[in-house]
């Protein structure tokens, strides 16, 4: 796998967040959802993903259930909370008015 | 709600650590299997999916950790290990542990017990109500003096008076008594917030002479004579010969500041001569000071007083009289003296403990040295710089903490013998106790010096150099320069406070010794003292006593083994004697100036012979002068060379200011150090007994025979003329001049045992500093003697080494002593 370009380091948590704000699932399906729902261009690292995934949960933001995986293995799911979705839309604003601002100064043309 | 998911994931994780560490390997691996299979999916052959699928996931330990790292009860699982480590460390190397922790339980055991009694002396405030709004005037007042200050004083709310040390006669049913009473006023009681227990206190009216005598007794006399009944109220109790009402019983425990009395007497301020109410009763003025008054006003507001008490004096008084009176808080007054004397001590024990603890942090970077490989490797593998730090820090505290806890331990015992060392005139020693205030206080020190102590090895460890370890041969060197500069330092911080302790102890020995080498002026072997004191039952005026003290006189005398017997009305040595002021020949006073003044002995002539006090010019005092119409006097050498030097005084007059009869002095003798060894002898002049008849006096007898056994005769003696007078303080003279000597003694052991333990310190310091600087160069000592150095010479190189620590410690530790 390509490294990712570092930006992605930062914004890691968001992306975990707004998955599995559509469904719950456990660190791999995560992994593969983002690298396909980004066709192909953000391909986490195992080596920040899982540290990710225990810092959220530890911050109360995503919880953990033990279920069954596809092919009947036991696999950890994650899922949003309630404040996990407040958090999400706050993070998702920042990031807005942070790109804005810097398509703004990437694409002027003059000073 | 989140709140609550977090508590609940942590409890369940210090709960079941064993569990979230096999989850989270799970996890991991699932997601290697998930990984493995879609690569298997895609074609590749089983062996080759696995080792891909492992290669894609990256270092899986790392991984772990970093899972590991963000959970919050990580810290908490790493002190855990750590201690374990650390306890196991500390008992792989036994001889520094067992150097190091019953050396933190001195030091700090010390600290703390020293803590215990600054506190209790010192900060602790007064266990009355609104201690600090109370002063006490830095000058006693006569009784006379209560009402016009009472009446004046506008800063005050509440005034009061005591004369404190009162001995007087229990009279009885049983033998006679002598206890401690004090004289109060109706307002002190209530000034510091003391009520009865049972009855009143003094009232207004009782401190009329002429009001039918009362008496308050303290708890302890109540339980003693009365058996704690109640219908002790009532019940009659002769004090010096009055019979006196018991009105009110004080409550229990200790009342400071007043002094421990057993019996409680009105101050008596109306309806006596004005010799009494102004010469002779000198009291303690106490007062409340009014919401929102400082002391400085208080102050103002006594010297404001001063000339109108002055002028209520029935004769004349120094035109400055009072100028010089000033309010002092109450506690300050209570602990004034003592705060430099503890101050000292305190800065002992401070040297003490800070010696200790560069003891123990210099054995642990010694240790920490010969561990320097392990460090590397743990460095290499990725361990932090923080986390090698957290390690040996933990490690060392838990030295500390053990060397705590025995700290807390020989600090109770060490409460237990400051009590008995300290000189025993530091007010509030005896309510010491190691309460929960040192408790925290010596863990607190501990944690705080095991920090700063810790981190200084920890932080030097943290930074190894990597380069020799991972040569194949590691040469056995790895101390660098700044290391060994670190540990030096810390040794001769350490012998520098031994130099300072043991200089000073030397100095205050020294002055002790100078001290005993001074002739008190009388020589006190073999004399015994006993004090004799018939109360008005006995004598119903002082001259009356005269017959009771010729009869003591005439049988003591012929005592087995007597060689003299006197009487005199003070005792050298014990406590200060009053001061007389006295008109003298050819030195005129102008009116309004202060008088002179002069200690009076009431003695008769055996007195001098008792003491061995010899006489210098003219003649003693002899049986005759008792009787004589001439009053005549005889002064010490300080007296005669202070008013007449170089002549002869004998024939020179001198009166009380009061009296207009002169006395003529005939003889003059030795000085007698009546004060204390360290002080000169006072002027004293020696009036015969008979033409003054003080009513208590105290017998001196010189004999031969064992002072147990005089002392029994004497009681006998004294019992068979009146059974109604006690005899108290028997002791021999001998007694009372080790007394004097003993405050400073007991602070020289103090001092000495304090520079013996940290020079002993400092010494195993000192062994393994060197002991550690020479195996880290035996290599390069082995080449040395290769090449052919001798023995000798290689062992001088040490020993300079050791002469170079201990020349620096000198030299700091000496200018500061």
């Amino acid at each position: 796998m390509s490294r990712p370009p570092d930006m992605l380091q930062g914004m890691l948590d968001l992306l975990i967040l707004r998955v599995l704000g559509l469904e719950p699932m456990h660190g791999w399906a995560l992994g593969q959802r983002i690298r396909q729902m980004s066709n192909d261009v953000l391909q986490v690292q195992q080596g920040s993903l899982y540290p990710a995934l225990h810092k959220l949960e530890e911050q109360g933001w995503i919880a953990a259930t033990w279920g069954e995986s596809e092919n009947r293995r036991r696999a950890k799911f994650y899922t949003l909370t309630s404040a996990g979705r407040t958090r999400l839309t706050l993070e998702t604003a920042q990031w807005e008015r942070l790109s804005t601002a810097i398509a703004l100064v990437v694409r002027t043309t003059e000073i | 709600m989140r709140l609550h998911r977090r508590v609940q994931l942590r409890v369940r994780r210090l709960m079941a650590p064993q569990r979230s560490e096999l989850d989270l390997q799970d996890e991991l691996a699932f997601h290697l299997e998930q990984q493995e299979r879609l690569y298997r999916e895609q074609g590749m052959p089983p062996a080759d999916a696995r080792a891909a699928a492992r290669r894609d996931f990256g270092a899986e330990a790392g991984i772990a950790e970093a899972c590991r790292d963000t959970a919050g009860t990580r810290v908490w699982f790493d002190l855990l290990r750590d201690v374990r480590f650390g306890w196991r460390a500390a008992l792989r190397a036994p001889g520094t542990t067992g150097a190091a922790v019953p050396t933190l339980g001195i030091g700090l055991g010390a600290a703390t017990a020293m803590y215990s009694v600054v506190d209790g002396v010192l900060l602790r405030p007064l266990p009355f109500p609104a201690a600090e709004r109370v002063i006490r005037a830095d000058q006693y007042v006569a009784a006379g003096a209560l009402a016009v200050i009472a009446d004046g004083a506008t800063t005050m709310v509440q005034v009061g008076m005591l004369q404190p040390n009162l001995d007087v006669n229990l009279g009885g049913d049983t033998h006679p008594e002598r206890v401690r009473g004090t004289a109060v006023s109706d307002g002190l009681l209530p000034l510091l917030g003391v009520r009865s227990a049972l009855g009143r206190t003094i009232a207004p009216a009782d401190m009329d002479a002429a009001a039918p005598p009362v008496v308050v007794v303290s708890h302890a006399l109540w339980t003693r004579r009365f058996g704690a009944r109640a219908d002790a109220i009532g019940r009659t109790l002769r004090v010096d010969g009055v019979t006196r009402e018991i009105v009110g019983v004080l409550p229990s425990g200790s009342l400071l500041p007043l002094p421990e009395a057993d019996v409680w007497l009105p101050a008596v301020t109306r309806g006596l001569p004005p010799a009494a109410l102004w010469g002779s009763s000198y009291s303690v003025l106490l007062a409340r000071l009014r919401p929102g008054v400082t002391v400085a006003a208080a102050t103002a507001d006594l010297r404001r007083l001063a000339p109108l008490v002055r002028d209520s004096y029935p004769w004349r008084m120094p035109d400055e009289f009072g100028a010089e009176i000033a309010a002092v808080p109450l506690h300050e007054s209570v602990v004034g003296d003592v705060r430099a004397r503890l101050v000292l001590l305190g800065l002992a024990v401070g040297l003490l403990l800070l010696s200790a603890c560069a003891n123990v942090a210099m054995l642990v970077l010694s240790r920490a040295l010969t561990r320097e490989r392990e460090f590397a490797v743990r460095a290499a593998i990725g361990a932090s710089r923080r986390r090698l730090i957290q390690q040996l820090l933990t490690e060392t505290l838990v030295l500390w903490g053990s060397g705590g806890l025995l700290s807390l331990l020989l600090a109770w015992l060490g409460l237990d013998l400051l009590r008995t060392w300290l000189p025993a005139d530091i007010p509030r020693l005896q309510d010491l106790t190691l309460d929960w205030r040192a408790v925290a206080t010596g863990l607190t020190a501990t944690l705080a010096t095991g920090l700063l102590f810790g981190l200084l090895p920890a932080w030097r460890m943290s930074r190894p150099d990597l380069a020799p370890f991972m040569k194949a041969n590691d040469g056995g060197v790895a101390t660098t320069a700044g290391r060994q500069l670190l540990i030096r330092a810390l040794v001769v911080a350490q012998l520098a406070s031994a130099v300072v302790l043991v200089t000073g102890s030397v100095l205050l020995s020294r002055s002790l010794w100078n001290l005993r080498q001074v002739p008190p002026g009388f020589d006190a072997a073999g004399v015994l003292t006993a004090s004799l004191t018939p109360d008005r039952s006995v004598c119903a005026e002082p001259a009356q006593c005269a017959t009771f003290y010729d009869s003591v006189i005439a049988r003591a005398s012929v005592l087995p083994q007597v060689a003299a017997v006197g009487l005199s009305h003070l005792v050298p040595l014990d406590g200060t004697p009053g001061f007389f002021a006295i008109d003298v020949q050819d030195h005129p006073m102008a009116p309004g100036a202060p008088a002179f003044t002069a200690v009076r002995h009431v003695t008769t002539p055996g007195y001098f012979d008792a003491l061995d006090v010899g006489t210098s010019r003219g003649r003693g005092l002899t049986d005759s002068d008792a009787s004589s119409a001439d009053p005549v006097v005889v002064v010490n050498e300080s007296f005669a060379r202070r008013f007449w030097p170089g002549q002869d005084p004998v024939g020179k007059r001198l009166r009380y200011v009061w009296q207009p009869t002169w006395r003529t002095i005939i003889g003059v003798v030795h000085d007698v150090r009546h004060d204390g060894l360290a002080l000169p002898a006072p002027l004293e002049f020696y009036v015969p007994y008979g033409q003054e008849q003080p009513r208590e006096m105290t017998l001196f007898i010189r004999s031969t025979a064992p002072w147990t056994t005089v002392a029994a005769d004497v009681r006998r003696l004294v019992a068979s003329i009146n059974p109604d007078v006690p005899v108290s303080k028997v002791r021999p003279m001998q007694a009372l001049v080790e007394g004097s000597l003993a405050g400073s003694a007991s602070l020289l052991s103090l001092l000495t045992t304090f520079g013996g333990v940290v020079l002993l310190l400092g010494a195993i310091g000192t062994y393994g500093v060197l002991a550690s600087s020479v195996s880290s160069r035996r290599r390069e000592l082995g080449i040395r003697l290769a090449l052919g150095a001798s023995p000798r010479s290689v062992s001088r190189l040490v020993f300079r080494d050791a002469t170079k620590l201990c020349a620096v410690s000198l030299l700091i530790g000496a200018p500061l002593a």
